[in-house]
């Protein structure tokens, strides 16, 4: 993890001698249900981490269809009747009308000129089905045009980063928190297990508080000027109108209205450090010294304090039965859920005895999701219950970069490894067997 | 010898394209198994893959004509199924253990070891015991030391055992002063090859010497003054110190007075290598005259008290 390479302008491959000759400048997508990360392999970050969400207008293409707006820049840019969608559902694409689109972007904006001379590796998630893991391969080599592909699976990835070849992944991304032990490369299926309690249910609980305390929530965007006030007090804040048919669609302001609850969730959520889950009624003596309060302030400037109430937001992970529940804001069934502790219990039960203690030695924690603050301890505390005797380790970086792009970083780490190179698959293999090769070689 | 009821040929040839495709990672083969209508454990699996190797083996070469390596090979493929059934329900239980049942099985394991060290400890004590109610017992009859010049025997013999005990202390510290000085070699050893940077180089030198002296008739060694010297330590010393003296302790100091009553120095004015070897026979010679001596006085005395007891028992 050198300082060089981080130096290079963005649009230029590394030098083959940085990196002993088995440079072959491949590409590295990561695309994920919040996020979709890209870069040159052999590269300590992504070069280009663009939203996965994306803006079009109906009617204002070249040819009277969708025009669409990808990146940071474009997808938050006030535009009169823009949309926000995702290609992305449940962490695999749902929409491959534009996922290959938005790939292309990811590539092309700031990377790689043309993209039939990198090799591309894309990572996965373990439930992608076969179906998208074809379609993956054909954009890759039809639309795309690569030389080579790999598809490899993000678990596997996340666990290269930490320098593991067997562990237990924990990711704990926008759409799931998934478990998956990992031995010697190779994803266990059977211990897979995946729960829909990640980032984005994490911020759909902070919104049900919200909307539970009667806070409504005004996006950037729409604020003119503000006015400091007192805690607690009406907002006196200016907002900005459009002449009627101008004004940003619904969904724009709910995509903007997310931003604000990523900033909460960043400020002020925390997970109950443990021991044992958040009690529900706080024992005689008042709060302990952890949960003191913290004020935050909305766009609008409305601000407020909020005490034991940023630990009731998380604990939904933890025991999903005290999630907080609303009529209108989706959330998973509390009873149908298994929280972290079950989940890891689960992944392990069908692992084999004797590689059970090796896996437990190397927990990896992933995904931007796991930076809630005092996620690991508690997370650390709920392993120690769920197994008691052998010696549960831990392994997260302290870097938040390096905790959001892990998966990246591992396929970047894996695609540029000499022994790699023979793992490709060539576009005259896939000429010659077609897409279902890529079931027969990534496994 | 191939057939099994329970499994088919291919089930089997899917197990072979299994382990082939995985390396024979049993974990991943077994996860990622999928035959229809059976429920494999990770056993059957190592059992049918190991079983059939066996097979195939003996097949291609009798268990008679097998190398020993190949046998080797044949004996480690014995895959114990119940065994190893057993060990991994043992694996589980143990993976399963709380903390509290760890806790308890250290301060079990500590107390068995207090226990075991506690009980050698007093085995020990007991055979002190033992040994020290049982009086020593008398081997040869008591009539030799029954007489006062028996008693005197008995008293020398008792000294001169003593002595001996003192003497094996005193090579005792010999060796530990010998040690000492051990220790000190290598030091100076040390010392001296620091400052010679082509010390490596002249100790090749010195080899390549050694290697091409040829050997010397015995004419040619009195001539030239060679001599072969057992025992050598390092460094230059003078012949006159080195004069060897075959007698010890106290004959050593009576061998001296001896000679300086004969008028010959202590050290030789000369020392050649003849006079110095004649000087050593001299020394010997001496040496053995006045333990003659000694012995011949002792027995006169002896033969004198032995004379007047005689005339005692006449007279």
């Amino acid at each position: 993890m050198s300082a060089g390479p981080s130096t290079l302008p963005p649009s230029q491959a590394p030098s083959t001698l940085e990196y002993g000759g088995d440079e072959i400048s491949a590409l590295v997508l990561d695309p994920g249900q919040c996020w979709t990360r890209a870069g040159f392999a052999g590269e300590d970050t992504p070069k280009s981490v663009i939203p996965s969400h994306y803006g079009y207008i109906e009617g204002a293409g070249p040819d009277g269809g969708r025009k669409l707006y990808f990146g940071d820049n474009d997808v938050h840019a006030v535009r009169a009747g823009m949309e926000i969608a995702n290609p992305m559902s449940d962490g695999i694409v749902a929409d491959w009308d534009t996922a290959p689109s938005l790939w292309r972007y990811a590539l092309t904006s700031r990377l790689a000129q043309d993209l039939s001379e990198h090799p591309l590796l894309v990572t996965e998630p373990i439930w992608n089905p076969t179906k998208n893991r074809e379609k993956t391969i054909e954009v890759a080599f039809e639309d795309f045009d690569v030389p080579a592909f790999y598809l490899a699976r993000n678990a596997v990835c996340a666990g290269f980063a930490f320098g593991k070849s067997t562990a237990l992944i924990l990711d704990v991304g926008a759409a799931n928190i998934a478990v998956t032990p990992v031995h010697d490369g190779y994803v266990l299926k059977k211990g897979c297990q995946r729960q829909p309690i990640g980032g984005d249910f994490l911020s759909n609980q902070i919104r049900t508080h919200l909307a539970n305390m009667g806070i409504s929530i005004t996006p950037h965007y729409q604020v003119l000027s503000k006015i400091p006030v007192d805690v607690g007090k009406p907002a006196e804040a200016t907002l900005k109108t459009w002449p009627e048919g101008q004004a940003p669609t619904e969904s724009f302001r709910r995509f903007e209205e997310e931003r604000v609850l990523t900033e909460f969730k960043e400020c002020c959520a925390q997970a109950w450090p443990g021991p044992g889950p958040l009690p529900a009624i706080m024992p005689e003596g008042g709060v302990p010294n952890v949960a003191a309060t913290r004020s935050f302030e909305f766009p609008d400037g409305y601000n407020m304090l909020f005490g034991l109430e940023r630990f009731r937001m998380t604990e939904g992970i933890f025991t999903p039965r005290s999630m907080l529940a609303s009529a209108n804001i989706p959330h998973p069934y509390p009873e149908h859920t298994l929280g972290l502790k079950d989940m890891v219990f689960a992944a392990m039960k069908d692992v084999d005895v004797d590689i059970k203690q090796i896996i437990l030695n190397s927990v990896v924690v992933t995904g931007a999701g796991s930076l809630l603050y005092q996620f690991n301890e508690r997370a650390l505390h709920e392993l120690g219950i769920a197994f008691p005797g052998p010696r549960v380790k831990m392994l997260a970086s302290q870097i938040p970069v390096e905790r959001r792009y892990a998966t990246w970083l591992g396929g970047s780490i894996l695609a540029s490894l000499g022994s790699f190179h023979q793992l490709w698959i060539s576009k005259k293999e896939y000429e010659e067997h077609g897409a279902n090769i890529v079931e027969k070689r990534c496994k | 010898m191939l057939k099994n009821d329970d499994w088919s040929r291919e089930e089997t040839d899917y197990l072979f394209s299994m382990c082939r495709e995985y390396d024979l990672r049993f974990p991943i083969i077994w996860d990622r198994y999928e035959w229809p209508s059976k429920q494999r454990s990770l056993e059957d699996l190592k059992a049918r893959y190991y079983a059939s190797c066996r097979s195939l083996m003996e097949l291609r070469t009798p268990m008679g004509q097998m190398s020993p390596e190949v046998l080797n090979q044949f004996n480690l493929y014995n895959f114990d199924k119940e065994r190893e059934v057993m060990r991994r329900s043992m694996a589980e239980r143990q993976f399963n253990k709380t903390q509290q049942q760890f806790a308890e099985e250290e301060m079990l394991l500590t107390e068995l070891k207090r226990i075991v060290a506690n009980q050698e400890k007093m085995f020990e004590e007991r055979r002190d015991f033992y040994q020290r109610l049982n009086f020593p017992t008398t081997t040869g009859s008591i009539q030799p030391y029954t007489g006062s010049q028996g008693l005197a025997h008995l008293r020398d013999m008792m000294l001169s055992s003593s002595d001996k005990s003192k003497k094996r202390k005193s090579v005792a510290l010999g060796q530990g002063s010998g040690a000492d000085a051990a220790q000190q070699t290598p030091t100076s050893a040390n010392s001296i090859d620091r400052p010679g940077i082509g010390g490596s180089a002249k100790e090749k030198d010195g080899k390549d010497l050694k290697r091409q002296v040829r050997k010397l008739t015995q004419e040619e060694e009195q001539l030239y003054g060679v001599s072969y010297h057992e025992k050598l330590s390092s460094g230059v010393k003078l012949r006159s110190g080195m004069v060897a003296s075959n007698v010890k302790g106290a004959t050593a100091a009576k061998v001296a007075t001896a000679l300086t009553q004969l008028g010959i120095a202590p050290r030789l004015t000369m020392p050649t290598a003849s006079a110095v070897q004649r000087y050593e026979q001299l020394q010997n010679a001496v040496g053995v005259l006045l333990d003659s001596k000694k012995l011949l006085d002792k027995l006169e005395q002896e033969a004198r008290v032995l004379k007047a007891q005689l005339e005692l028992k006449e007279g």
